[in-house]
């Protein structure tokens, strides 16, 4: 009812709508801490045994369930928990022994500099390729372009990142081997953002910024062809839709260049739904892809969560599930108001 | 087309310039992982790989031998004498030696150090308060007489061998006591402060530790035992194991600490590759619930020890991940039984008929609990395999190891392949736990204990595992330790199949670097 009060002017409009994404948005959150946060319980997984150890005795042991909590009844743990988080604290990681969030800040830099050039390679490689399957469709070049999407799509990144280093770094010494930098220049950089390559640009140490370039080379391919195969599938669909618009033909009736009946008008009328695909792939490759960082060793949170989940260490697996949800809703909200913008402008 | 060209020369020329990667001649470069890493305190410090850090920037109070880990040699302490009573220690701290800091190392330094561990009772105070020592005591029992000379009182006459082995744990460091007092926080003693750094009498120090990417040690200018040759220790966080094998192949690294059990063998015969599978003081064994129906039976336990194909395990999976052994104390430990003392192989027939005397003809069915990984999983399916040709039908359940372990400590089993470590190369390590149960009761929860776990009633066992802890006579021991073990072998609820092996592949780079069951040496490598 209260969205009736404020639908008088624009500008209320606007911050009604705001408000009430705010509240979806925070609603969501709760859902998904609350859902993580019975999982985690529920799982028959024992992180007290997970610090302890396996020779410890059962006084220790009861003495560091009691330290963590884990004594009381489930929900004034939850209610602990939502407590700490609204305070950003997420609890210690068992695992590394740090802040949970200081892990964080730490693995999600790490995962962000992979996933931002793939997924603008993906974009750049993508978006073309869609629309030159959609506009030759049912050609040769639509069906290459459709098996290597399918490719992308099908073929485990395990197998691909092996046989990349094994071609790429081992016979062809083209790329360094795994790792995010240099054995001899890890550790020579001051943490400010925690992107490597930025961090040390901005302290000057240029040959760790073309050394951490290099490495990214081969797992930024290998990501990037797993967007590519997604952005030019959807890219395809959307445009065959649209060219199969009544407009296109009046366009093509009069004559006009193909390209231009494809790229001025059918194209601008997709960019909508593009925005929508590339955050999906975006925040996709956000969440980290463990085989991809296991087989690179890149130190993000796609390993750190596994890492974690195996070793029965909730706080670290509830923390980065948070952050991902966290990063999703927004990368959601973005969309839906990009989506907004663009159709209000095609109108 | 020409630009294609001139760009595929460029690239050319790079992989002709790379192909050939070396590390230094004074760096020791190893591919390891770095996943799980929370503190270097030796206090504290009790994962795998911290652990191997701490050995090689901690030298503890004596240290083990390398080729015969129950032998003691000098460390901190150059000198020692026992008391007559068995219960004073008295150590002649080296002259002379500085901590990285610069501060020279004083007798007090290395009490203080002891004390700590007891006073801030950590994961590793259980190497001490195993021994009686608490907290409480420890301020009249390590005590420095003057800069040179530390006394060690203890609690009972034990055995030396148990004293002795303590003192080389990780616990017995030495820290910089000074500069640990101007870094603490809250009375932590400074254990927050040494969790990511090194402040000890050692060979190496930390240099750098980024988290899930590399750890850097410096070997010290100042050490005792002189500069290592090694100046550097490099540990590159590679968790998979094939990528590991590409970087050693390539020459990036000159050790892969994790190899596969099919790359072992191809590396293995490669030429200047060589792969070292190094016997640890731990198990891979089987464990009965002995409150079980069938397992409360020793006909059904010795049964089961006739289930498995020993010999064709060894010479297939187990090759490159385990060693034979049966009885409960590791082989090279004080008191063992001899490598060759194995009386059980595979034989069906005669499970058979032990089972049928015990009344189980018709056979039975169990859940067998293990974790998801090899070689456990992989024992878990040939004990599984085997147990069907006498009618045991064994569903397996493997899950995570804080679930297994969770349900063996609930006694929630009935029966499961686990895993055991002892961190003292004396048969006490093993037995004190393997064969001492003083309170069998559900309610007695004595969880440190696999002898409880198991639900097994060991008072046969309890009074002379205690007597022999402060039997002076050494070879009173050895032979009384063997009886145990020989009566051991044929009844307990466990059933020993291998000793776990730690497996690490050397590329044409490395010329030796020592190893024992405990650790490896670093300051002992030796490059090409």
């Amino acid at each position: 009812m209260t969205t009736l009060h404020f639908s008088r002017t624009g500008v209320q409009e606007g911050a009604s709508r705001a408000f009430v994404r705010l509240a979806s948005v925070l609603a969501s959150l709760l859902g998904l801490l609350a859902l993580t946060f019975v999982i985690g319980r529920l799982l028959p997984l024992d992180p007290v045994a997970a610090i302890v150890g396996d020779h410890a005795s059962q006084e220790t042991y009861l003495e560091v369930e009691r330290k963590l909590g884990l004594d009381r009844p489930l929900y004034e743990q939850f209610v602990s928990y939502i407590q700490g988080v609204l305070q950003l604290d997420l609890g210690n990681a068992l695992y590394t022994g740090n802040r949970v969030v200081d892990d964080i800040a730490r693995v999600l830099p790490a995962t962000f500099e992979l996933a931002t050039p793939a997924v603008i390679i993906g974009m750049l490689v993508g978006v073309p390729l869609g629309v030159i399957a959609a506009a030759k469709q049912r050609t040769r070049t639509d069906s290459w372009i459709r098996v290597l999407s399918l490719l992308g799509v099908s073929i485990p990144a395990f197998w691909l990142g092996m046989l990349a280093l094994k071609y790429f770094y081992f016979d062809l010494a083209w790329t360094p081997g795994p790792g995010r930098v240099s054995i001899y220049l890890s550790g020579l950089t001051p943490y400010l953002t925690g992107i490597l390559t930025i961090d040390a640009a901005l302290a000057g140490q240029w040959d760790v910024v073309k050394s951490a370039f290099e490495h990214m080379v081969l797992p930024v391919v290998i990501l990037s062809f797993v967007s590519v195969a997604y952005i030019s599938r959807m890219t395809r669909s959307f445009m065959i839709e649209q060219l199969s618009q009544e407009y296109i033909v009046a366009a093509r009736l009069k004559g006009l260049p193909e390209m231009t009946v494809v790229w001025r008008h059918a194209f601008p009328n997709i960019r909508a739904q593009l925005f929508t695909v590339f955050v999906l792939s975006y925040a996709f490759l956000l969440e980290g892809s463990i085989l991809t960082e296991t087989i690179f060793s890149w130190p993000g949170i796609g390993r750190y969560m596994t890492t974690s989940l195996l070793a029965g260490d909730i706080n670290a697996v509830l923390g980065a599930t948070l952050v991902i949800g966290l990063l999703f809703m927004l990368l959601n909200q973005l969309s839906d108001a990009a989506t907004h913008l663009l159709n209000v402008r095609s109108k | 087309m020409s630009y294609l060209k001139t760009s595929l020369g460029a690239l050319a020329l790079l992989a002709a310039t790379t192909a050939h990667a070396q590390t230094p001649k004074d760096t020791l470069v190893m591919g390891w992982t770095l996943d799980e890493f929370i503190t270097l305190d030796p206090a504290a410090v009790s994962e795998q790989v911290p652990i191997e850090v701490v050995q090689n920037i901690c030298d503890p109070l004596v240290q083990m031998d390398i080729k015969n880990p129950a032998a003691v040699r000098p460390s901190v302490a150059e000198s020692w004498s026992v008391s007559k009573d068995g219960r004073t220690y008295t150590f002649k701290i080296r002259e002379g030696m500085t901590f990285p800091s610069g501060n020279p190392v004083k007798a007090e330094d290395v009490a203080w150090s002891l004390r700590r561990v007891l006073k801030l009772n950590l994961a590793n105070a259980v190497q001490f308060t195993e021994w009686g020592w608490s907290a409480e005591t420890a301020d009249a029992d390590f005590k420095a007489i003057d800069d040179n000379t530390l006394q060690i009182r203890t609690q009972k006459p034990y055995a030396a061998n148990l004293m002795f082995n303590v003192f080389t744990k990780r616990a017995a460091s030495t820290l910089d006591r000074k500069l640990l007092l101007e870094n603490e926080v809250d009375g932590d003693l400074g254990n927050k402060w040494v969790s990511t750094r090194s402040a000890c009498v050692g060979p190496y120090s930390l240099q750098t530790w980024v988290a899930n990417e590399t750890v850097v040690l410096a070997a010290n200018e100042n050490h005792w035992a002189g500069t290592p040759a090694i100046r550097r220790v490099i540990i590159r966080h590679v968790p998979e194991a094939g990528a590991q094998r590409l970087m050693l192949e390539r020459g990036d690294i000159d050790i892969a600490r994790i190899v596969n059990a099919s790359d072992a063998a191809e590396l293995d015969s490669k030429d200047g590759f060589k792969v070292s599978v190094t016997p640890l003081h731990a198990y891979y064994y089987l464990g009965l619930n002995a409150q079980d129906e069938a397992f409360k039976d020793v006909r059904v336990r010795k049964a089961f020890r006739y289930l498995i194909d020993y010999d064709a395990l060894q010479a297939s999976m187990m090759k490159f991940a385990g060693v034979l052994r049966q009885s409960a104390v590791p082989i090279g430990a004080f008191g063992a039984l001899p490598a060759d003392e194995k009386p059980f192989s595979f034989d069906p027939e005669k499970a058979r008929s032990l089972l049928e005397e015990a009344g189980f003809g018709n056979g039975f069915s169990r859940t067998l609990i293990v974790e998801n990984f090899f070689p456990v999983a992989d024992l878990a399916t040939h004990i599984q395999a085997n147990a069907t040709k006498v009618g045991i039908d064994l569903k397996i359940q493997s899950g995570a190891g804080s679930q297994v372990y969770g349900q063996m400590r609930a006694r929630d089993f009935d029966l499961g392949v686990f895993r055991w470590t002892t961190s003292s190369p004396d048969a006490n390590g093993m037995l004190s736990r393997h064969a001492f149960n003083p309170d069998n009761r559900q309610e007695a929860k004595l969880t440190m204990l696999p002898a409880w776990r198991v639900g097994w009633d060991t008072s046969e066992y309890n009074a002379d595992i205690e007597a022999l802890q402060v039997e002076l006579d050494k070879s009173v021991r050895i032979k009384k330790y063997q009886e145990i073990l020989r009566r051991h072998i044929q009844e307990a609820p466990m059933i020993y199949m291998f000793q776990q092996t730690r497996n690490m592949a050397f590329g044409p780079s490395i010329k030796s670097v020592a190893q024992n069951a405990f650790r490896m040496f670093y300051n002992t490598a030796e490059k090409n």
